[in-house]
Order: C-alpha cells, then sequence, then structure tokens
C-alpha cells in the first residue's frame, strides 16, 4: 500500500529512477541478454504522471537509450548479430505498444470524467433551476392563498360601509374607516398579483420536449434513489415515437421527478416495491406520463394536491401543488386515479407542440 | 334599518336564490354578507358536489362559482351542468383570471368572471344581472313551452295550413293549393289561431320561431 501510494505521488521520480536503473543494468549485461524489455515499466509509471505528454517522452527516451547501448559498448559476447537485433528491436516494439495502449487509456478515461462532470453539472442546474421554479411556484400559490383573505376584507369592508351609510347613529370616524380597510385590501391584492405575474414570467418555456426523454434524464437522476429504497423502477419499453409536448424541460423533468420520488417513497411501503413509468398518447393533442406504484395508494385523493397537505413525517406538502401548478401553466393537467386496494396513478398530460407555438 | 335590510319573507316558486360555492368559508360567508342588498336570498355551499347534491333546475337565480377548488373544479361543474342541460346564468369568481380560464368559461356560457378580490357593488351589478337573465330566460322557455304543447294539438290539415301562412301564402293560393274554397280556408285558420291561443299572424309566427 505504501508503494502503491508512492506510484501515484511520485510518478515522474520513479520513473525516471527507473530508466537510470534498467539502463545502468543494460550497460553492465552482454547484448545478448533482453535487458532492455523492463523499460516498459518506466513507461507505465510514466503515463501515470499529470502531464499527458511525459509518457511518450520517457518512451522515446526508453527508445533512445536501448540504442545508445547497442552503440557505445557492442560488445555481444557469444550471440549473433541478427540475434542482438531482434532483442533489442523486440524491446523497442514492447516500448512502442505499452505507450500506445497506454495513450489510448489515458484518453477514454478523461473522456469519461468528462462526461460525468457534465452530468454532474446538468443535476446541479436542475437542482439550481428546480428552487428557483419551487420558490416562483411558492410565490404564485402563496398569492393565491393570500387572495383569498383579501377578497373576503374587502366585501366585509364594504358591507358595513353600506350599512353604516343607512345607519343615522354611526359615529363619523367610521366611515373613512371601512373605505380605507377596503383601499389597503385593494393594495394588498395589487402587491400580491405584481408578485405572481412576475413569478410566472420567469417560469414560462416554450420549447419542444421529447417526453421519453424526460423519463430518461429523471430515471438516471433518481436510480440512486430507487436503488437504496430496493424499490424497482420500470421505464418504458421503446414503443411507437410520441409527438413533443410544448414547455420547459426542467420543469417538466421536475414536476416527473416529484412523481417518480413519491411513487418510490410508497412503493417502500408495500410488499412489491415496484414503480412504473409509462408514457403514451392522450387525445390526438396532448401527450401523457403516468406514474404507478405498488404501495398503499391515496387515502384521500380530493387533497393529494392542497398546499401545506402532506402525510410524510418531514413533508412540506408544497411538491404535489407546485406540480400541478407547473403542469397547469403549461397548459397541461395532472391529476391522481387511486383505485381501491392497489396502488396510486399519478399522471400527467401536456399539450403536443407544434410549429406556430415557437 | 334591518327591516330595510332583510330580504323578504316571500319565499315562493318565483323568488330566485343566489347560489354561491367557494371552498373558502372566509370568501363564503363576506359573499352572502350580500344578500341584504340583493334582496335575495344567498345560499353558501362548500364544494360543487354540495351544489349538485341541493341545486333543483326548477329554482330560478344564479350562481356564483369559484374557479379552483379540490375535487370537482369551477370549470368542471360548469361544464356538467352545460352537459344536464342545466341553464343557470354563472358568475364566474377567480384569484387568477388567466386569459385561458376567461375564455373556457366563457365559451361554456359563463356570464361574467370577477376576479378576486372586487368589491360589493361590482358583485351586486353582476348577480343583478345574472338573475335578470335567468328571469328572462325562463320566461322565453315557458312560452316555448306552451307555443309548443298548443302547436302539438293542431291537426294534420291545421298544420298544413299553419305551414303555408309562416310561408306567407294568401288565403286565396292556400285555397287553390288544397282544392279548398276561400271560405273553408279561412274557417281552418281561424279555429288554428284559436288553438294555439295567438290573435295575430305575428304572434303565431313569434310561437312558432320562440328559441
Amino acid at each position: 500500500v505504501p508503494l502503491r501510494r508512492l506510484i501515484s505521488t511520485h510518478p515522474i521520480a520513479l520513473s525516471l529512477g527507473l530508466v537510470a536503473v534498467v539502463f545502468g543494468v543494460d550497460l553492465c549485461l552482454p547484448l545478448g541478454v533482453a535487458s532492455a524489455v523492463p523499460y516498459t515499466f518506466a513507461v507505465l509509471l510514466a503515463l501515470r504522471a499529470k502531464p499527458g505528454w511525459f509518457g511518450p517522452a520517457i518512451a522515446a527516451l526508453c527508445g533512445v537509450l536501448t540504442i545508445t547501448k547497442m552503440v557505445i559498448l557492442p560488445d555481444r559476447g557469444t550471440t549473433e548479430l541478427w540475434k542482438v537485433i531482434v532483442n533489442r528491436g523486440l524491446a523497442l516494439f514492447a516500448v512502442g505498444m505499452t505507450t500506445l495502449l497506454g495513450v489510448l487509456r489515458r484518453r477514454s478515461e478523461a473522456e469519461r470524467v468528462a462526461v460525468e462532470e457534465k452530468l454532474r453539472e446538468h443535476q446541479a442546474n436542475l437542482a439550481h433551476l428546480g428552487r428557483l421554479t419551487t420558490l416562483g411556484q411558492l410565490a404564485t400559490n402563496l398569492a393565491h392563498e393570500l387572495n383569498q383573505p383579501l377578497t373576503a376584507i374587502h366585501l366585509q369592508a364594504d358591507v358595513a360601509l353600506k350599512v353604516s351609510e343607512a345607519e343615522a347613529r354611526t359615529p363619523s370616524a367610521v366611515r373613512p374607516a371601512l373605505v380605507e380597510i377596503a383601499n389597503q385590501a385593494r393594495r394588498a391584492a395589487e402587491v400580491v398579483k405584481a408578485v405572481r405575474r412576475m413569478a410566472q414570467r420567469t417560469t414560462a418555456g416554450h420549447e419542444a420536449i421529447d417526453l421519453p426523454d424526460v423519463v430518461r434524464v429523471v430515471y438516471r437522476l433518481i436510480e440512486w434513489q430507487a436503488n437504496r429504497a430496493g424499490v424497482v423502477v420500470h421505464t418504458p419499453a421503446s414503443a411507437a415515437p410520441l409527438p413533443p409536448v410544448r414547455g420547459d424541460h426542467v420543469q417538466i423533468e421536475q414536476v416527473l421527478f416529484n412523481l417518480v420520488q413519491n411513487a418510490i417513497e410508497a412503493a417502500n411501503e408495500s410488499g412489491d416495491r415496484a414503480v412504473w413509468i409509462e408514457t403514451g398518447a392522450d387525445g390526438s393533442d396532448a401527450v401523457a406520463i403516468r406514474v404507478r406504484d405498488s404501495g398503499p395508494g391515496v387515502i384521500e385523493p380530493d387533497r393529494v394536491f392542497d398546499q401545506f397537505y402532506t402525510t410524510k413525517p418531514n413533508g412540506l406538502g408544497v411538491g404535489l401543488a407546485i406540480s400541478r401548478s407547473i403542469v397547469e401553466a403549461h397548459g397541461g393537467r395532472l391529476w391522481v386515479d387511486s383505485p381501491a386496494g392497489r396502488g396510486a396513478v399519478f399522471a400527467f398530460s401536456l399539450p403536443v407542440y407544434r410549429k406556430e407555438d415557437a | 334599518v334591518t327591516e330595510l335590510l332583510t330580504p323578504s319573507p316571500l319565499v315562493g316558486e318565483d323568488q330566485p336564490t343566489v347560489f354561491v360555492v367557494d371552498d373558502d368559508a372566509a370568501v363564503g360567508a363576506a359573499l352572502a354578507g350580500a344578500a341584504p342588498f340583493l334582496g335575495w336570498p344567498v345560499r353558501v355551499l362548500p364544494s360543487a358536489a354540495a351544489f349538485l347534491a341541493e341545486y333543483h333546475p326548477d329554482q330560478p337565480g344564479c350562481l356564483v362559482l369559484d374557479v379552483r377548488m379540490p375535487g370537482m373544479s369551477g370549470l368542471e361543474l360548469q361544464r356538467k351542468l352545460a352537459d344536464d342541460g342545466v341553464e343557470i346564468p354563472i358568475v364566474m369568481i377567480s384569484g387568477h383570471a388567466d386569459v385561458r380560464i376567461a375564455v373556457e368559461a366563457m365559451t361554456l356560457g359563463a356570464i361574467t368572471l370577477l376576479e378576486k378580490p372586487f368589491g360589493l357593488d361590482e358583485l351586486l351589478t353582476h348577480v343583478r344581472r345574472a338573475v335578470e337573465k335567468d328571469r328572462i330566460d325562463r320566461a322565453d322557455r315557458r312560452r316555448k313551452s306552451e307555443a309548443d304543447h298548443r302547436l302539438s294539438s293542431l291537426t294534420q290539415k291545421e298544420r298544413e295550413v299553419l305551414e303555408m301562412i309562416a310561408a306567407g301564402k294568401t288565403n286565396r293560393e292556400m285555397a287553390t293549393a288544397l282544392g279548398l274554397s276561400v271560405r273553408a280556408v279561412e274557417d281552418r285558420r281561424a279555429r288554428l289561431m284559436r288553438k294555439a291561443g295567438v290573435r295575430s299572424v305575428a304572434e303565431l309566427v313569434r310561437a312558432l320561431t320562440a328559441p
């Protein structure tokens, strides 16, 4: 283990040292011995160095040294010349092949790292945009929730005002106060409306989205969660092609991610431990995704989309409410089916993308 | 004052009722507060299902309906009523009146979409208009069904004459076409006018073409 650590921390020094040792030993032995072959180990070490050019450089040095030995100490004892040439040639070939394979391996390794980096970046982006969308939707939903009491305040103030007008004994200060209550309710509603408009503007999207693609992305992101929970997620087998839908792919991914995450949590409470994602046409101008689980089903289907409704010990109760807002903002619908005795089916459909939408 | 404000106790067949369907109790209570100014009873219900359970199509009035509700939404209730042939005028109220909802509500026959929050005067104006529309619609429907009923009692021969009158034929033309004397055509014509309960050709045509 200390040796391995040394190899990974000091590949340059080790490979240079090994080159020196092999050259020294090679000089001491007669030309008949294949003493140049161990150069390959020096090349293998050199390929671990950070700069990409170092491996090929050491390989070239080894090649030069292999020939040099032949030139400066041409003593070949009893061995014939052709055997010496084949011997040296094999050593050069071994060094060359080692270099080639090593460089190719380095290159594919670099590609893999780049792909992983990109994936991680995409995940981070999704999480960040997801948070932004969540905030936007939270603002939208909050605006709706606040609008209700403001409506009640406004109407009640108006009613009180009308009654006080008919009542001669009303103290004179009451009327302006009531007018002011109604005005302020209206003003607060304007603020709330402005917030909602802003949140909606930042979350609009009109790209053409391939839903099977969304399923693939979400599956990749959620696979580890499913594995950890021991739940199998079945994705649709490649069937008939579906038309693209219109929207923002990060938001749609977020909705599906949310539904699948819920499904995995529900399936975790069941014996079968399975989740199915299905795609299909919903009429002629919409495409739907259905997420089915083997869990215990939904207790109150009417309430699951309510803000702050949750059955989870750590739940906020905003996930489904936000998902529904997102889908509705896309002109689609999100619904739940919970057949008695079977798992829940959450599904959403989105309008098909048309050229005119762009 | 309270006497002035309480709705008249006369609750009969023709007394309109304003139905309010909103899941938010505070909004419902505020809307109920409008009753004294309307002079009609206001019935507040918390859900579309509760409304369907209680409402009878013979009940005149109008419906003040929230768009967004858990369970059946306002738009869904509106669609169901339209499918069932219930023609109660609807004042939609919505916290987020976007264009899509407004268009859908209007296509389905809502008479207005009020955006929350709204003032009492706005509400009173729209509710009064809706109730008035309901009164006219019902009167039209009643007239139409009465006319239908009367016209269905005509004999085949009287019906022939009726169609010719509607086509603008003179008595003489009818007599030629039917092979009768002008006198006989006049008799038949008088009989059918009596049966249909109309006094002039204009009234007759209106009964025939009533919406």
